[in-house]
């Protein structure tokens, strides 16, 4: 869409303050930088999704199928009786402003409608005057909206500015889970095909091949065999990386990131190098290739679809139970989802760890366990050889990714495992971590390149952060245990603060594990030589926060 | 003379001059941004906050040009990634004049205030065409990201899934893609 060219008497005419339209009012500006490009027809027929077709969120006809409202309000009434989460969601908020501030795209935008009460409120309007008998007699007076044309794209672009990242839920007295009522909104649109592309092709790719990339097994095969290549060149060690194999005691499952993406890779090479060291009996399956799950930013119904393949393929290849990899929305779905929609899991054991023997009852039901629960379980009891100065290099600090942090706990894991791996570990600010935790500005599915605009503002309140820790502390490189996070934060902060770089707990776990009859390592697991000789002795003092 | 009465009324000015850029957000917003102070919870206001008192003095007394550009660096990244035209993301630097004439009000009988004034205004409409270069040095910078972000998303795909980058030798080089001289 043309944007208007201005006459040079309007050019001096510099409107200073923002118009006093109210929030009812919902025209949205499809400035470009601030949307996601629409799904493709192609992957909407693939995944059975309804109303394939091209469109674009600027053009002024979306190509609605008929009777549309109809289909969003049924949608919306089946949704209310479904979930009682969502009934009380909605009623329960009492607009007490508690949340308000807390939205990471507010903080970076100003803009009010990002405020997670004004969000949810854009949604709850619609049901107020379509569920509630205030609303259905007194309609606008009530704060009801009817559901118009514009208010559907309202929807769509903010309700694809919420990452479900959950910091307002911490703050919210009653508890309401915003993010749930972002994915309600987000099914409701899917029912007249408003998707994305950068949700719905991962989705596709994942139905096809098991994982969001569309590797295919010999792809999968050969990424695995090219790392084991690899780390021999590097340590001198060959891992043995099994694949598909029946009856080992473990099925890993990491997200595809992992495998095919940097710097996910080095993460990648920590894993097997530990897998190899303390003769891990398990396997990779080609099949559950992919830990994420891109439904969970959908549906119900298509998070629940990519996740059979976990328990079917624990089932096939004859497992004990299951590892997953670091990544941050596939453990909300494994803990708090999986065992609900795929499970029981009563084929598989309670995961215990081979080497320490700890019981993980807290997956008693799930039968999965976190990586970095494990491994902290590992360096908990004195199994692993580490040599933190293979580190040294880098300055680092940790960002809880949200749901890690937020709807799993693990505060103190990663943090353990940073502590015995890294002699130079600085905190963020207390109120910027843990699960206060600010958002990479990316998740949930918007983090692509044409939006880079909402995800940089987004990202301003985590950025900030980090540049304190950089600017006081000389901190260099930022780790997560997220693979989103992995993808995300490189180009944030080549935006916000230059000279930081990004990377995953157990590609330090990696450079710092002693191995078996290694080489001496000449570089780390990126390939950067180490010149010891340059850390002076009072650097390499302990500096954790 | 100028420079005097901006040094005794430097709070003042900068509070005013700090409201009206505040009030080119939403009212919500602007009272969050303003309120709100502890830095990592209010970048925004926090940012405005401590550059604009950078920019003040160094219009009122002149100061390193790094001090400044470092000033300009930090509200023009933020201006660059907000909602709004680029005259908006700058044009709040003049309205620091519409303050300064307040309280100049009372002494532009005077000759003298009235030279110092002029020449003040002139260091500010310098000073808006500096903060303009900023601002269009991050939005490059947001479309060289953009690039780099689409090229890096394809060299991984070459790289991983063709054997084209394979040397003789028989290895892949995992190097990143080189990096362009419009990111630096």
């Amino acid at each position: 869409m043309a944007e208007a060219i201005k006459k040079p008497e309007e050019l001096g005419r510099v409107q200073f303050q923002p118009s006093r339209k109210g929030w009812m009012d919902p025209h949205v500006d499809f400035r470009r930088g601030t949307w996601n490009y629409a799904a493709v027809a192609e992957t909407l027929r693939y995944l059975d999704q309804p109303n394939p077709r091209k469109w674009s969120p600027v053009d002024d006809d979306w190509k609605l199928p008929e009777g549309w409202e109809k289909i969003i309000l049924e949608g919306l009434r089946d949704r209310l009786k479904h979930y009682r989460s969502l009934q009380i969601f909605i009623d329960t908020c009492v607009r007490c402003g508690a949340c308000a501030d807390k939205c990471h795209f507010f903080i970076g935008s100003g803009d009010p409608k990002n405020m997670p009460v004004l969000r949810a409120e854009l949604l709850r309007s619609v049901y107020r005057n379509d569920f509630t008998t205030a609303g259905k007699i007194l309609g606008k007076i009530a704060g009801g909206r009817k559901l118009t044309v514009d208010v559907l794209k309202e929807w769509f672009y903010y309700f694809y500015q919420c990452t479900e990242c959950r910091r307002c839920s911490v703050f919210c007295p009653y508890g309401i889970d915003t993010a749930e009522v972002t994915m309600m909104a987000r099914e409701l649109m899917n029912l007249v095909g408003l998707s994305i592309e950068w949700i719905n092709t991962p989705l596709s790719n994942c139905y096809r091949t098991g994982n969001h990339l569309g590797v295919q097994p010999h792809g999968f095969k050969d990424s695995i065999d090219f790392a084991v290549d690899e780390l021999e060149e590097l340590t001198g060690v060959r891992v043995d990386a099994p694949i598909n194999k029946k009856g080992t005691e473990i099925l890993f499952v990491a997200p595809s990131a992992d495998y095919f993406a940097s710097p996910h890779y080095y993460t990648l090479l920590g894993y097997l190098l530990l897998f190899h060291e303390i003769g891990l009996d398990y396997t990779w399956s080609t099949y559950a290739s992919e830990g994420g799950n891109f439904g969970l930013f959908h549906s119900a119904e298509m998070m629940k679809r990519l996740n059979s393949k976990i328990y079917m393929e624990a089932k096939r290849l004859g497992v004990k139970w299951i590892l997953g990899g670091e990544c941050g929305h596939m453990w909300r779905v494994m803990h708090q989802y999986m065992d609900t929609m795929n499970g029981p899991a009563d084929f598989l054991e309670v995961p215990r760890s081979p080497v320490t023997g700890t019981r993980f009852d807290h997956a008693a039901s799930t039968k999965m366990v976190h990586i970095t629960e494990f491994t902290a379980d590992l360096i908990h009891h004195n199994k692993l050889k580490l040599d933190p100065s293979r580190n040294d290099h880098w300055r680092v600090t940790f960002h809880d990714s949200c749901n890690p942090a937020r709807a799993m706990g693990w505060i103190e894991e990663p943090r353990h495992i940073i502590r015995a791996v890294c002699n130079h570990f600085r905190e963020m600010p207390e109120n910027t971590i843990k699960e206060q935790t600010f958002c990479c500005g990316s998740g949930s599915g918007i983090g692509t390149d044409e939006n880079m605009e909402v995800r940089l503002r987004g990202g301003l309140p985590r950025a900030n952060a980090v540049k304190f820790v950089h600017e006081n502390y000389g901190v260099n490189l930022l780790l997560c245990i997220c693979a989103i996070d992995k993808a995300t934060l490189p180009p944030l902060l080549e935006y916000w603060v230059p000279g930081v770089e990004v990377g995953g707990v157990h590609e330090m776990v990696g450079n710092a594990l002693i191995l078996k009859g290694e080489n001496e390592r000449a570089t780390d697991l990126r390939g950067q030589p180490y010149e010891p000789e340059q850390v002076e002795a009072e650097e390499t003092e302990k500096t954790h926060a | 003379m100028l420079e005097r009465l901006l040094a005794e009324r430097r709070d003042v000015v900068l509070a005013q001059w700090l409201d009206l850029i505040l009030g080119t957000y939403p009212a919500d917003s602007f009272r969050f941004f303003k309120k709100q102070k502890d830095p990592f919870h209010n970048p925004v206001g926090h940012t405005l906050r401590q550059e604009t008192a950078v920019l003040y003095d160094a219009l009122r007394s002149g100061c390193a040009p790094e001090e400044v550009e470092t000033a300009l660096d930090g509200i023009a990244r933020i201006r660059a990634v907000q909602d709004g035209s680029a005259t908006q993301a700058v044009a709040f630097i003049f309205l620091l004049k519409n303050v300064v004439r307040e309280h100049c009000a009372e002494h532009l009988g005077d000759a003298r205030m009235r030279g110092e004034l002029f020449e003040f205004e002139s260091r500010v409409d310098g000073l808006a065409l500096s903060l303009f270069d900023h601002y269009m040095k991050f939005r490059e910078k947001i479309y060289a990201i953009r690039l780099r972000e689409t090229q890096k998303r394809s060299f991984h795909l070459t790289e991983k899934s063709a054997e084209i980058l394979r040397g003789r030798d028989g290895k892949v080089s995992l190097a990143e893609p080189p990096a362009r001289a419009a990111d630096a």
